[in-house]
């Protein structure tokens, strides 16, 4: 007798949860986000959520999401920490040329927080698949003296890493993590860098688009314009990051 | 020469022994199976720890296997899967330090006739074969004192005589004592000067093969085996048969090459033993020896015989039905016919 | 073919022997005591050996950054010791491989101690051996299978490991830019071509590698235990 009651319980308990997920309003949006920004979203986002969208994070390398998106991964919008990712898929029919945009632009710091040098190698994102990357390098050989003995991190975040953990002394890195890192630990260490002049190296542009077989657009341009609006823009300097239409930092 | 005192529990009963060998060349351990036998050797070589044993007035017991002069070959042959038969017996020339005989490998192979065998895998040996390359390996480890585990069960009486022979004679040669465990009375008293009787882990008869045989049959109730010492006078080519004549005696038997070696005792077991009153004629057995009834008592419906043949004694067996047919008495010639040894 | 890559493979397969024979040198007497050994910490031992088994190679790498950091007493006793750094340097992925593969060699050495007929140990203590010809002579003759396994499977492994690499290595070419690593390089900057014509190549010798160690196998397993 219980045995029946209970399969029914549980009959009606599923039944209720399909129908109550589509009687709410909240519509889940998939947002396929660069490692080195997730945080930053979740930020944003916790600050001022986004009426009537649950936003769903995932997080990996740009290459790897890249690579999922293009085999049918089921992502309504993709921000990548570099450009030529999302403008790869506009170009292979996979998102809307319209819907591209600059949310962001990468900033790097001169990073040492011990006085005393370890060794002479330089901590920089891998230049041949990261925009830091590219843009450290740029300024590396500018200005350190050759030759440059480089310690290439898988993505500019391992570039921190390496410097945290003290195997390197000196690294080129993005300011958002040296930021995020002092956040958390309220480290004095973590504020003992140099930001370097934009005019120094080449943009890091980081561009979003929304994917074409998205079946949440209206969410999914809610979501874009909340990251161009000026308000997340500026809240976006403070984290780190440099806005499109401004060149302030800090 | 050796002194052991050893005591270990095992399953059923505890090993206690206390045993003290004076002078042996070849010493047998005789006991049914499961009496702790194997368990006695491998204390003596160091496998079992914690006994006291004194080796030539030596206190051996704290000293390694390999320390102690002593081999032990176990009872279940294992050689070496990864090497092939010479490659086994090199291993010991090769390896076991300490080596007090000079005995040769070559020695070892040509005595023991393993000289075919030795490009043969270890697996494709048959047991009377491994047995002797095994027996042939623990030689080589070149100590004085040998102790062997069952060391021939596998090999057919014609072919455990001959080894056993060969084991004398290398004891002889290489001045090597030996102590061999069997479960065989026949095998022991063929080489033994000494016997041991182990039964429940105790030490039950000790002394010359002789006495103790005796002390066997009695507490048995065993018919006793003949032992009888003989001479060779020829070897009959045509035939292939020998002429023995018994020591002490001008009696005379013609024996299989099977049975005889150089040096041993024929054996006869009392079943190949026929008694009649009167000198059988016209028939065709020829080994009939003349013997003096010395004693006949009854065991379990069969009536014992003793019999002296100038001055060896053999025993034989007649059923109560028989003997009380022939009124034999004590000091009657007899003739003894025996069978199955041509 | 990009010289890189001839570098990178060259690297790998240097790491993989190296490796696995230092694990053989080290695994074989430790697993011969484990072997034998019957007391109460046998299970956390045996836990202890299997954790790589279980840990992903990112945190190994991890605490392996941590560890080689010259800020912490590890690293400043290696860098007293040499004069070098462990982390991004070949030496340092070197350790931590042998971390990594350590399982990959011991149970099959643990396994194929075990697996050793005691007569044959016995006999040869019977016979007059001292311990030390026992094992040289008899016991690692027996063992050879067992030591072409656990080799094989160090090797095997070792040449497919990422994560640790990736964590530690710096990515430097002929010193730590493993073959796993120059593919994912590859693919992260879209260079799908490259990658296919690494991974082909990877495949090829690591099959061939593992054929030709088990065809050694196989011609000493003739031995019936």
């Amino acid at each position: 007798m219980s045995k029946l009651y209970n399969t029914w319980l549980g009959y009606f308990l599923f039944v209720f949860c399909v129908f109550s997920s589509t009687l709410s309003a909240k519509e889940t949006l998939h947002v396929a986000v660069a490692s080195n920004f997730k945080t930053v979203l979740q930020t944003l986002l916790q600050e001022s959520p986004l009426p009537g969208v649950q936003v769903k994070i995932s997080a990996a390398s740009s290459g790897v999401l890249y690579s999922q998106i293009v085999h049918g991964a089921p992502f309504d919008v993709f921000l990548s920490a570099d450009d030529v990712r999302p403008q790869a898929l506009v170009k292979q029919g996979f998102a809307s040329q319209s819907s591209l945009v600059t949310y962001a632009l990468g900033e790097l710091a001169l990073w040492q927080p011990n006085a005393n040098k370890v060794n002479d190698k330089v901590a920089i994102a891998n230049p041949r698949f990261s925009p830091y990357g590219r843009a450290s390098q740029f300024y590396a050989n500018a200005n350190f003296k050759k030759p440059i003995s480089y310690v290439y991190g898988n993505n500019i975040t391992q570039a921190f890493q390496f410097v945290q953990s003290g195997n390197v002394s000196i690294g080129l890195v993005a300011v958002s993590t040296l930021k995020a890192a002092y956040s958390n630990t309220q480290n004095p260490k973590y504020l003992d860098y140099k930001v370097l002049e934009a005019s120094e190296y080449p943009d890091i542009i980081q561009q979003g688009v929304i994917i074409k077989s998205t079946k949440k657009m209206a969410s999914a341009k809610k979501l874009m314009e909340f990251l161009m609006t000026s308000s997340t823009q500026l809240k976006l300097i403070k984290l780190g990051y440099r806005s499109k239409d401004s060149n302030a930092s800090k | 020469m050796i002194k052991l005192t050893l005591f270990k529990a095992l399953n059923n009963f505890d090993l206690d022994i206390n045993l003290q060998l004076e002078s042996f060349n070849i010493a047998g351990v005789f006991g049914p199976s499961g009496s702790g036998k194997s368990t006695l050797l491998r204390c003596i070589s160091g496998l079992e720890g914690k006994q006291s044993i004194y080796i030539n007035n030596q206190p051996v017991h704290h000293l390694p296997s390999d320390k102690r002069g002593v081999t032990l070959q176990v009872q279940s042959c294992p050689l070496f899967p990864h090497l092939d038969v010479a490659g086994n017996l090199a291993f010991t020339q090769k390896h076991c330090a300490n080596r007090e005989t000079n005995i040769s490998e070559q020695e070892v192979i040509t005595a023991l006739e393993l000289q075919p065998l030795l490009k043969r895998n270890v697996q494709s040996l048959s047991g009377g074969e491994r047995q002797r390359v095994v027996f042939a390996r623990t030689m080589l480890a070149g100590q004085k004192l040998i102790i062997l585990d069952e060391p021939f069960s596998a090999l057919d009486w014609p072919l455990r005589f001959k080894t056993l022979t060969t084991l004398s004679e290398l004891a002889a040669k290489f001045n090597i004592k030996f102590i061999i465990v069997s479960h065989s009375l026949k095998e022991l008293l063929f080489c033994c000067d000494t016997l041991i009787q182990l039964e429940k882990g105790k030490v039950i008869n000790q002394g010359t093969s002789a006495l103790v045989a005796k002390a066997i049959y009695a507490n048995n109730k065993q018919t006793p085996l003949s032992l009888l010492n003989y001479d060779i006078i020829k070897f009959d080519e045509k035939y292939a048969v020998y002429h023995l004549q018994i020591k002490q005696s001008e009696q005379q038997l013609f024996v299989s090459p099977s049975a005889v070696e150089p040096g041993g005792k024929l054996i006869i077991e009392s079943k190949q033993i026929a008694i009649s009153a009167i000198k059988p004629i016209l028939t065709e057995h020829s080994n009939i020896l003349v013997c003096i009834l010395i004693n006949a008592e009854i065991i379990d419906n069969n009536w014992q015989l003793t019999l002296n043949v100038d001055g060896q004694t053999l025993y034989c067996l007649l059923s109560a039905r028989v003997w009380d047919q022939s009124n034999y008495k004590e000091g009657d010639t007899l003739y003894a016919t025996i069978h199955n040894l041509e | 073919m990009l010289q890189s890559d001839l570098t990178a493979l060259w690297l790998t397969i240097k790491l993989a022997f190296i490796t696995a024979i230092l694990l053989l040198v080290f695994c074989i007497p430790v697993a011969y005591k484990l072997a034998g050994y019957k007391g109460k910490f046998k299970p956390f031992l045996e836990a202890l050996i299997a954790m790589p088994l279980v840990l992903p190679p990112t945190l190994l790498g991890f605490y392996l950054l941590v560890l080689f950091s010259p800020t912490h007493a590890f690293g400043q006793f290696w860098f007293w010791l040499t004069g070098t750094q462990l982390a991004f340097s070949f030496q340092g992925v070197v350790i931590g491989s042998l971390f990594y593969s350590l399982p990959f060699v011991m149970q099959p050495l643990v396994a194929g101690f075990k697996q050793i007929n005691q007569t044959y140990n016995e006999a040869a203590i019977a016979l007059g051996l001292s311990h030390f010809k026992r094992f040289v002579y008899l016991i690692l003759p027996l063992l050879k299978p067992s030591i072409g396994s656990a080799f094989a499977l160090g090797f095997a492994h070792t040449l497919g490991e990422f994560g640790l690499v990736l964590m530690i290595g710096g990515n430097i070419q002929g010193q730590t830019q493993v073959v796993s690593i120059a593919l994912y390089d590859h693919v992260e900057s879209l260079n799908y071509a490259a990658a296919h014509q690494l991974s082909l190549i990877l495949l090829a010798i690591s099959f061939a590698c593992l054929v030709l160690l088990f065809k050694f196998n196989k011609s000493i397993v003739g031995v019936k235990q």
